[in-house]
């Protein structure tokens, strides 16, 4: 029953795409049943799981050497498949919306987005309508454009929880900004 | 990643036993570097304050 209302809630990714921040993919690690449920649920959706370099990045470094690196992109081959959706590599294109959305959160609510944010919202802006975020940060990215449309409340065996937020950068709210920062 | 086509099926995350599998081995390779993160706060915290 539970799965059942689950499918249906996250019916609005079918046929998009979904990126995994870099927060979802190291809680899937240290807990892959709790986490588990939101993943069947995304693949009973068939949304497409993108892999991002900033993301890859972040997730690769926590290796210390060849061997635990191995390891790291076993699980990422594992998880997105041999011949993953990929979004474009950041290029000048990227840096500048980054520039743009950091602008907007430093003018707006939040002081400290960081250029790894900044780049992933620039990925999310450039895919616009058909690319959501799945993140647990719920502070950094700018509420002036983006809206959380999904929120999953997760309980460790620990008893702690943990919450997992799917959000997109609404269009009209962005391309008002757009127009009115210059840089 | 052409957004005008629906993405193909193959392309949604696999979430499975061999999967499980690797997490298990990567868990304590994660909390050693979370634990690592936590101690260095700690000392600069405590250099910090040590400073004040």
């Amino acid at each position: 029953m539970n799965e059942k209302k689950e499918k249906n809630a996250l019916e609005f990714l079918r046929g998009n795409y979904i990126l995994l921040d870099t927060n979802i993919l190291i809680d899937g690690i240290k807990y892959p049943n709790e986490f588990g449920e939101f993943f069947n649920a995304v693949k009973q959706n068939n949304c497409s799981t993108v892999v991002e370099p900033v993301i890859e990045f972040e997730f690769f470094r926590g290796a210390r050497n060849n061997k635990e690196l191995l390891l790291f992109k076993e699980f990422m081959t594992l998880v997105f498949g041999q011949s993953p959706e990929r979004v474009t590599r950041p290029n000048e294109e990227t840096f500048k919306t980054a520039q743009l959305i950091s602008a907007i959160a430093y003018r707006t609510d939040n002081k400290t987005l960081d250029l790894a944010d900044c780049l992933i919202s620039a990925q999310i802006a450039k895919y616009m309508g058909k690319l959501f975020l799945a993140t647990q940060n719920h502070t950094d990215f700018p509420s002036a454009i983006f809206d959380r449309v999904y929120t999953k409340l997760i309980e460790l065996p620990d008893g702690k929880l943990k919450t997992i937020g799917i959000y997109v950068i609404d269009k009209s709210r962005f391309t008002l900004l757009k127009d009115k920062i210059n840089f | 990643m052409d957004t005008t086509h629906t993405p193909k099926k193959e392309t949604t995350i696999r979430w499975d036993n061999r999967v499980k599998a690797i997490a298990e081995k990567l868990r304590p390779l994660i909390e050693r570097n979370e634990r690592e993160e936590r101690e260095e706060r700690a000392r600069v915290l405590a250099r910090e304050l040590h400073t004040a």
